[in-house]
């Protein structure tokens, strides 16, 4: 069966141990994470969890079910398809002559990423995008030095009807 | 009133009034509730926590209704977890509620304290920790409302110590709501008038009756729809008996262990039926080969087991006793119209004569005793409506193969979980929910040996239940897997002979009966019945008789050897 990477949005009762309880049915039915990331929503009260993990058409409807079961899940939406998605990196570069920074200030120009610090030896990017396109933007620059960097995880959201 | 006050109103307002539990500190308010009602909730004192939740949990699928457990906090509440994961596996709507160190001084490792949020959490259907008595009555009410509807499953209820104590200032609401739980309860029509087709359409269907059908009260309407159809029906270890075993189209248990009659109509189906079961490895063996081309028929009301094990044909997904009358309902509507109702057919005809022939002899009179004898004395004089449970091993298959049994919650097995151990405090839980009914626990020297400390419960607590422990001084199970499949390298199986369980019944001011003659087993269940205490009989055995048929590990179900078919070879080459 064909894998591909599928992302699941969970609307969640916010409680202590909710994350807990939806990460352990991860690891015990075997479902391997990506990503992961948390955050508030609409709803006072709840969070959103969004997962992407990379598997099979079977595992992930097996994985809806399981989660539909949960009692503090109040909704599993899969945002794979037809969806906006979108991760933020944030990048730190070493900088190790002139031609570099000015090679680097073009790319930032070309890609919508930002330079949000700077200074004599490095120059912090931030990049908000598809996580395929992150992935691009990361090959082309690789080339500089990557010093640090920090993903967000993908999140992820239907486009309207 | 406190919070442990309000625990037991709550629990006594849906009908609850009896737990068996285990004092200790983070609990002790609890027990002194229990004090005050005078008699009115009644905790039974077992004398291990893992008892408890046996128990409770037998107690629970004797009745049908939820079960209660009580423990204190650390090592207390983690000997529960055994018997919580029993009830998981098992789907047995057991409660159990956890004392926990004062909520100041949660995370410290103070005295007795262990995650047991964290711990219960993959072997429970949901679990609470309770902070604030105002929310004791709410959070009581959804537990049990978890635990028992939908598929059935443990709810585990840490209190810590100060909420236990802390006055309740509010009402619990009227209307307690669970707004993202809401169990499926009837099937999608469409969906079941297609299975009303296909069945009717099939030449050679066979149900597979799980114990969802027990869990549901559906054993009326499955008879219903076999005498419509004369279908056959297996039963996995949990559906036994969800459908009378005295049927000649019942032809008992299926799979791993199963009967050959069963594995026969399996692999010569094109229509299996299964009925609230799941497909576990003890049922398929090798899931590849399982269904044969058959097409596969499953309901269930969990959505999460469909094509989870097993792909799936025509899902059905809901409650099995709605779904049943609706599914009945249709058949006649198409039936009364072609006027096949309840018309033998050349398969209904053969599956009858291969399950008589499977019927082989259980009156067997040698020296050592045969096992299959034990279970002949039992269905010659227990009543249909007594109760069994069974501890693990061989005299849980012996059992399962031999043992008539014609009325649901009848026979309490830990089958998911396989738990040795299960059978005595079982037994203890049945006959608090059944007090009318005599309750027989076919149990092994080892596993009997799990929870033989009961035996005080049964003394103090003057509860009556007849243990029937199968000696062959063996881990008999273990023993023949390595008889069968490693040469007879007989390690860690010998459980030796200096065990005397008369003289143990003895120094619990007990009745014991220790026989090893055939002509004497049936003598000594009529005394035991007759006693009004418990009586501990046990039944020296053949040490190395072989539970069979059974699968080589990841074998086929047609690869099943062993076991009695009269005529050898006749109608499949094993």
């Amino acid at each position: 069966m064909n894998t591909q990477t599928h992302i699941i949005a969970m609307h969640v009762i916010d409680e202590p141990g909710v994350l807990t309880k939806i990460s352990g049915l991860f690891t015990r039915r075997g479902f391997n994470i990506d990503t992961i990331t948390v955050g508030k929503t609409e709803t006072k009260g709840t969070s959103r969890i969004t997962v992407s993990l990379h598997c099979n058409e079977k595992t992930i409807e097996q994985l809806e079910k399981q989660l539909n079961k949960m009692i503090d899940i109040l909704k599993v939406t899969n945002v794979t398809d037809n969806s906006i998605v979108r991760e933020l990196c944030i990048i730190t570069i070493n900088i190790k002559n002139e031609t570099a920074r000015t090679e680097l200030i073009n790319y930032t120009k070309i890609y919508p990423a930002k330079i949000v610090d700077m200074n004599h030896t490095s120059m912090t990017l931030e990049f908000t995008d598809q996580p395929e396109n992150i992935e691009e933007f990361l090959k082309k620059i690789q080339q500089f030095g990557i010093k640090e960097m920090v993903r967000t995880g993908i999140i992820g959201i239907n486009k309207n009807r | 009133m406190n919070g442990s006050e309000r625990i037991l109103k709550t629990l006594m307002d849906h009908g609850i009034n009896e737990s068996f539990g285990y004092p200790g500190g983070s609990i002790i308010p609890l027990f002194d509730a229990i004090y005050e009602t005078g008699g009115k909730f009644k905790n039974i004192l077992t004398r291990h926590e893992q008892a408890a939740a046996h128990a409770a949990d037998a107690y629970a699928r004797v009745k049908g209704t939820a079960g209660i457990a009580i423990a204190t906090s650390g090592p207390g509440a983690t000997n529960l977890i055994t018997g919580i994961a029993t009830a998981h596996l098992d789907s047995s709507p057991l409660i159990a509620f956890g004392g926990q160190v004062p909520v100041a001084l949660l995370g410290n490792d103070a005295f007795q304290e262990s995650d047991m949020m964290g711990i219960t959490q993959p072997i429970t259907k949901h679990n609470y920790q309770i902070r604030d008595p105002n929310k004791v009555g709410e959070t009581i009410t959804k537990s049990i409302k978890i635990a028992t509807t939908g598929r059935p499953g443990p709810v585990y209820i840490e209190i810590p110590r100060d909420p236990q104590i802390g006055e309740v200032t509010k009402e619990t609401p009227k209307n307690i709501q669970l707004p993202t739980y809401n169990p499926t309860m009837h099937g999608h029509p469409e969906q079941i008038k297609k299975a009303a087709k296909l069945i009717l359409e099939s030449s050679r269907p066979v149900i597979i009756a799980g114990g969802g059908v027990i869990i549901s009260n559906a054993s009326q309407e499955l008879n219903q729809l076999v005498e419509s159809t004369l279908t056959p029906v297996t039963t996995t270890l949990m559906g036994k008996g969800a459908f009378p075993e005295n049927h000649p189209l019942c032809l008992g248990m299926l799979g791993m262990h199963g009967r050959k009659s069963a594995n026969y109509a399996i692999i010569e189906s094109d229509l299996i039926i299964s009925l609230g079961c799941r497909f576990s490895d003890r049922i398929t063996g090798n899931k590849d080969t399982f269904t044969n081309n058959a097409k596969l028929i499953h309901i269930d009301i969990d959505p999460a087991e469909i094509g989870k094990n097993i792909p799936v044909d025509l899902p059905i997904v809901g409650d099995l006793k709605c779904i049943l009358k609706d599914l009945n309902m249709y058949i006649k509507a198409i039936t009364d119209k072609h006027a096949r109702t309840g018309k033998e057919t050349g398969w209904s005809k053969k599956i009858k004569e291969i399950n008589k022939l499977c019927n082989c002899n259980t009156d067997i009179n040698t020296y050592p005793i045969n096992p299959k004898k034990i279970i002949h004395e039992l269905n010659t004089s227990i009543k249909d409506t007594d109760i069994i449970t069974t501890g693990v091993g061989q005299h849980q298959m012996y059992a399962a193969h031999y043992l008539k049994r014609k009325y649901p919650r009848t026979f309490i097995s830990s089958g998911g979980m396989g738990t040795m151990g299960f059978g005595f405090p079982a037994a203890i839980g049945a006959k608090i929910a059944k007090p009318g009914c005599e309750v027989y626990d076919i149990d092994g020297d080892g596993s009997f040996s799990m929870n033989i400390q009961e035996l005080a419960t049964l003394k103090e607590e003057n509860i009556k239940v007849i243990p029937l422990i199968f000696e062959n001084n063996y881990l008999g199970m273990v023993r023949q897997w390595l008889e069968i499949f490693y040469e007879k390298r007989y390690s860690g199986v010998n459980l030796g002979k200096s065990t005397d369980f008369t003289k143990i019944a003895e120094g619990y001011h007990l009745n014991g009966i220790t026989t090893e003659r055939s002509s004497e087993i049936a003598e000594a269940l009529k005394q035991a019945t007759k006693n009004p205490e418990s009586t501990i009989i046990t039944i020296k055995i053949e040490p190395e008789s072989n539970i069979l048929p059974m699968l080589p590990p990841d074998g086929s179900i047609t690869e099943a050897f062993g076991g009695c078919i009269t005529k050898k070879g006749h109608y499949f080459n094993i």
